[in-house]
């Protein structure tokens, strides 16, 4: 698939500073941020980006019931989603496949391998 | 020998509890009804109150005497028609005299044959029917002195004839063949041994009870109906709750370890223990309600029978396994902190750094990236301290997830070997495997396969000089087992060093002061993973000759 928009949600500003630096050094995507699943549903809604990388524990909404409301909209259902997380455990990742997520991305990640392992899920 | 009417009514006076206990479980046995006094006095006011058909009484007491409690008796008109029996050892002339003067009706020996005591007892209640009130002066003569007796003649008469009775009776004794002597004394030995049991099963309840009380574990016992029949004191403390329970069913349901989903009917201690089942030690929550607290309680459970087999009714012993429980949630707490409050600094951390490092935070100077590529590489030994950290804390509380397949050792193999290629190659380390599997697969969990020969591996590159070579093998172990083995061309350890290699923070330097990077946990990480997955690692090693890094894992079954 050819991404052109890509949105970052994380509820920790560090976080999403590192990889929209990661991405945008190293490929012409163009980057959205958000900071909670609230936040993130309404980009979605108005810019429509081509994947979502999606932060599990965040205030407000966390990741998992964003992923849900996704797919409950046919509109968005088909955006795939790429889990990035601190929870590491294996039941925790065949939990968030299960889910309908396309991938899992562990924290710490490598920014500099980021986008790889971003198309490695999607291609 | 039901002889008696159900309501002839005996008193006992015994100052020992045990011996007037023996007394009344005997007359009880023949329907009697028996009062039992502790003291002559107690008898006297007693005596004044109730109506008695028969008086027992010893002799030697604290305070007055069977004697003196036989007179005041015989002296008061309301009473003194009762029989007096004195329970005694009447052995001496003195005690004969006594006897008479304080106006006994009869005596009997200690200690006595429950049967002859019985016997006497319907002996005095028969002639005392028919005794006639009549007293007067009496003059007796014994062991050569002259006795004037102001007692009731038929009484005296009944007395000494018991007496002689008595005498006769031991003389019979003395008199009869070895064989007679011994059944008799078989039959004063049995009654000695019912009682010595009586008094031997009396002991045992109290040492029981005793137990059962200063027991930290809560036992409840209930019958076959489902009352309540024991409840210590720890079973007390958790379940009474200020209430008086009598049934089983008075008590609160017990819940499953999610701590939300009450234990179904069926599964509730008592019921299973009924249907025959065993608990094992389960453990189960008891919801904190009133002032009780929450409670964790590991569970067993046995069944009581009957000497027919039949269930009658359960034995159900709780320990409170609350603190370690709520240690473990710390634990659990304390693992989700690192999770989080640690990775996600290191996140930052390391991002930054590898993005300076990869020239996205725009050109810096070549002593700076130096620097940076520096704590990269310090980070990263941070993180993995803590996947160590938390891989041991995982095993070490059980919690470690083994998914278990059949695995390709080659595979496994080539896969780590793969992913290592480029850290080699940089080192100019050359790499070369030896895999002749056959086709045998082995068991494990291939993540867990992959990290711990990657950390062997790891460690082989680190110590192996450049341009030497690292050999990885694989060797059926024996029928079971296949033997996977990392044989660098390293300095070697030195023999004394050998076994502290597995524990944790014991890394060590072979040939050289200079430290290598390693958090010094991650071959007792190998070791518990492993393990974990029924293998065994070891090490072999000479200074000076390289060192053979080996670990073994079951072999599927085909």
């Amino acid at each position: 698939m050819i991404i052109q928009k890509i949105l970052i949600v994380d509820d920790d500003p560090n976080i999403r500073m590192i990889a929209q630096t990661s991405i945008e050094g190293l490929t012409d995507w163009q980057v959205l941020t958000a900071t909670t699943g609230v936040e993130a549903l309404e980009v979605v809604a108005s810019q429509m980006p081509d994947l979502i990388l999606l932060d599990v524990r965040m205030p407000e909404m966390d990741g998992l019931t964003a992923l849900k409301h996704l797919q409950e909209n046919p509109q968005t259902t088909l955006i795939p989603v790429i889990f990035i997380t601190a929870n590491v455990q294996t039941h925790e990742i065949e939990a968030y496949i299960r889910s309908g997520a396309k991938g899992v991305i562990c924290k710490p990640f490598d920014p500099l391998a980021l986008p790889d392992h971003i198309r490695s899920f999607v291609q | 020998m039901n002889q008696a009417a159900p309501a002839t009514q005996i008193l006992i006076v015994e100052d020992s509890p045990t011996q007037a206990y023996n007394l009344k479980i005997t007359l009880e046995s023949e329907s009697f009804q028996v009062k039992v006094c502790n003291s002559g006095e107690e008898a006297l006011k007693f005596l004044a109150e109730e109506s008695i058909d028969l008086i027992l009484t010893d002799i030697i007491m604290p305070g007055i005497s069977g004697y003196d409690l036989c007179r005041a008796i015989k002296s008061d008109t309301r009473i003194r028609d009762i029989p007096v029996i004195l329970l005694t050892t009447l052995r001496e002339e003195q005690d004969i005299i006594q006897g008479i003067e304080c106006g006994a009706d009869n005596f009997i020996n200690k200690p006595y044959d429950p049967q002859y005591l019985l016997a006497r007892i319907y002996q005095v209640l028969n002639v005392s029917k028919r005794r006639l009130s009549k007293s007067g002066n009496v003059e007796v003569e014994l062991m050569g002195r002259s006795l004037s007796v102001n007692q009731n003649t038929a009484q005296v008469l009944d007395f000494l004839v018991s007496s002689f009775e008595e005498y006769i009776r031991s003389k019979k004794l003395e008199d009869l063949p070895a064989e007679a002597i011994d059944s008799t004394s078989g039959l004063a030995q049995k009654a000695f041994e019912l009682s010595r049991s009586q008094s031997e099963l009396r002991r045992q309840t109290l040492i029981l009870q005793s137990i059962l009380t200063s027991m930290v574990e809560a036992v409840i016992v209930a019958d076959e109906r489902g009352n309540l029949i024991t409840l210590n004191k720890a079973a007390r403390d958790i379940f009474c709750n200020g209430k008086q329970p009598r049934s089983i069913n008075d008590l609160e349901k017990l819940y499953q370890a999610d701590q939300v989903t009450p234990l179904p009917d069926d599964k509730q201690p008592y019921n299973s223990a009924m249907s025959g089942e065993t608990m094992d030690g389960i453990e189960l929550f008891l919801p904190g309600s009133g002032n009780r607290l929450d409670y964790w309680l590991s569970c067993n459970v046995s069944v009581l029978k009957d000497e027919l087999g039949l269930n009658k009714g359960a034995v159900i012993v709780f320990r409170d396994v609350t603190a370690r429980k709520q240690l473990e949630q710390q634990v659990r707490h304390f693992y989700s902190m690192i999770t989080h409050e640690l990775r996600t600094p290191l996140t930052a951390i390391k991002g930054s750094l590898r993005l300076i490092e990869g020239g996205l935070a725009g050109d810096i100077s070549n002593k700076a990236k130096d620097l940076v590529t520096m704590a990269v590489t310090e980070s990263d030994r941070l993180i993995a301290l803590i996947n160590d950290i938390l891989d041991i804390t995982k095993i070490e509380s059980g919690r470690l997830e083994i998914n278990v397949s059949d695995l390709d050792p080659t595979e496994l193999v080539r896969h780590t070997v793969n992913n290592m290629q480029s850290l080699a190659d940089s080192a100019s380390i050359k790499i070369i495997t030896e895999l002749n599997t056959n086709g045998t697969k082995v068991v494990g969990d291939r993540s867990r396969i992959l990290q711990v020969l990657t950390n062997l591996l790891g460690n082989a590159l680190k110590f192996s000089p450049t341009n030497s070579t690292i050999l990885i093998r694989t060797l059926p172990a024996d029928s079971n087992r296949l033997r996977f083995e990392i044989v660098d061309q390293g300095p070697g350890i030195a023999a004394d060093k050998l076994n502290l290699l597995f524990k944790p923070f014991q890394q060590i330097s072979s040939t050289s002061s200079h430290s290598i990077g390693g958090t010094g946990l991650g071959l007792h990480t190998c070791q518990l993973l492993i393990e974990r997955q029924g293998g065994a690692i070891g090490v072999e090693s000479e200074i000076g000759k390289g060192s053979n890094f080996w670990f073994e894992l079951p072999l599927a079954i085909i």
